[in-house]
């Protein structure tokens, strides 16, 4: 069965990206970054890029077969002006993109960036990030090929 | 403690008509609504928040209403001004327009919305607006009807001529 899901979409469409993905090689996580030693998430001094998306909400539209999928982007930088940099590649890639089918045969017909844009520290290991909130309209079944 | 409106308030509403008027206040109902729905799913953090020497997320919740960029209306204990909550999410007022804005004025409620590292995303923001933005029209609809009917002629004509772009006699 695949899954046709607007966030695996949103984090495919991320790694294909090449700013993200030479900022970040495979570090765009969905829900929550990966810990352990050589994970995403290290101590002040030791920080490292990464990306983590995931839901806010994702309303079906009644009686039709499309999603409203608002989304969050989390962009981790090594300080405030790396994790700007990083946000807005993440932003770039979904602003006022217009009609594509995936390979999962889900189609998007829109995305847009939507809100967010702001900078903060993470309260716990105090890594800048960026986030933002990206809006993307898809289907919730397959397009026929 | 619920506080009455300002006099700045007060003064702004004077100046509207009817119809602006009813939509303002239809939209305060509904941002009312949903503000009671994100607070009641808003998650529980007041360990977190007395670590932080913060007040819990749920008791910071707030409503604003504005009509051509000026406070018209407003409830919770610190209305989320242009300030962090609103100029964050890329809020802006436009000239002519009623806007409605629900947010939470803890530093810490973007958190809980859009999650940490050690803490994945519990989103009680979004979801209570995409549940109660379907149902505006059961807000702004009685909102406007009530107030066309108390409003008196001469304001009726000034209103639908403003409307319409008809000067009035």
């Amino acid at each position: 069965m695949t899954l046709l899901s607007p966030l695996a979409q949103a984090i495919a469409e991320l790694l294909a990206d090449t700013a993200v993905k030479a900022k970040v090689a495979d570090r765009v996580r969905p829900i929550e970054p990966t810990g352990g030693t050589n994970g995403d998430v290290q101590p002040p001094g030791s920080w490292k890029r990464f990306v983590v998306a995931g839901y806010l909400d994702a309303p079906e539209r009644p009686g039709l077969p499309v999603v409203d999928a608002a989304l969050f982007i989390r962009a981790y930088g090594t300080s405030f002006p790396d994790a700007e940099a990083l946000l807005e590649d993440c932003r770039a890639v979904f602003r006022r993109k217009g009609p594509r089918v995936a390979t999962s045969r889900l189609g998007v017909y829109r995305s847009d960036v939507t809100g967010g844009g702001a900078l903060d520290k993470d309260p716990d290991t105090a890594q800048p990030y960026g986030y933002t909130v990206i809006t993307m309209i898809a289907t919730t079944a397959a397009v026929p090929a | 403690m619920a506080k009455g409106p300002t006099k700045r308030v007060v003064m702004n509403r004077a100046a509207l008509d009817a119809m602006a008027l009813g939509l303002a206040d239809g939209l305060l109902a509904m941002g009312t609504a949903i503000l009671e729905d994100a607070v009641a799913h808003a998650p529980h953090d007041e360990e977190k928040a007395a670590e932080r020497g913060v007040a819990p997320m749920r008791e910071t919740g707030g409503v604003y209403v504005e009509v051509n960029g000026r406070k018209v209306g407003g409830n919770g204990n610190k209305p989320p001004s242009r300030t962090r909550s609103t100029r964050m999410g890329g809020y802006r007022s436009v000239k002519g327009a009623a806007s409605m804005a629900v947010g939470f004025g803890s530093p810490i409620a973007h958190f809980a919305e859009l999650g940490t590292v050690k803490e994945n995303a519990r989103p009680f923001l979004t979801p209570a607006f995409d549940r109660g933005l379907p149902g505006a029209s059961d807000f702004v609809l009685p909102a406007v009807g009530k107030r066309l009917r108390e409003a008196p002629p001469s304001e009726l004509e000034r209103g639908l001529g403003a409307l319409l772009g008809v000067k009035s006699r």
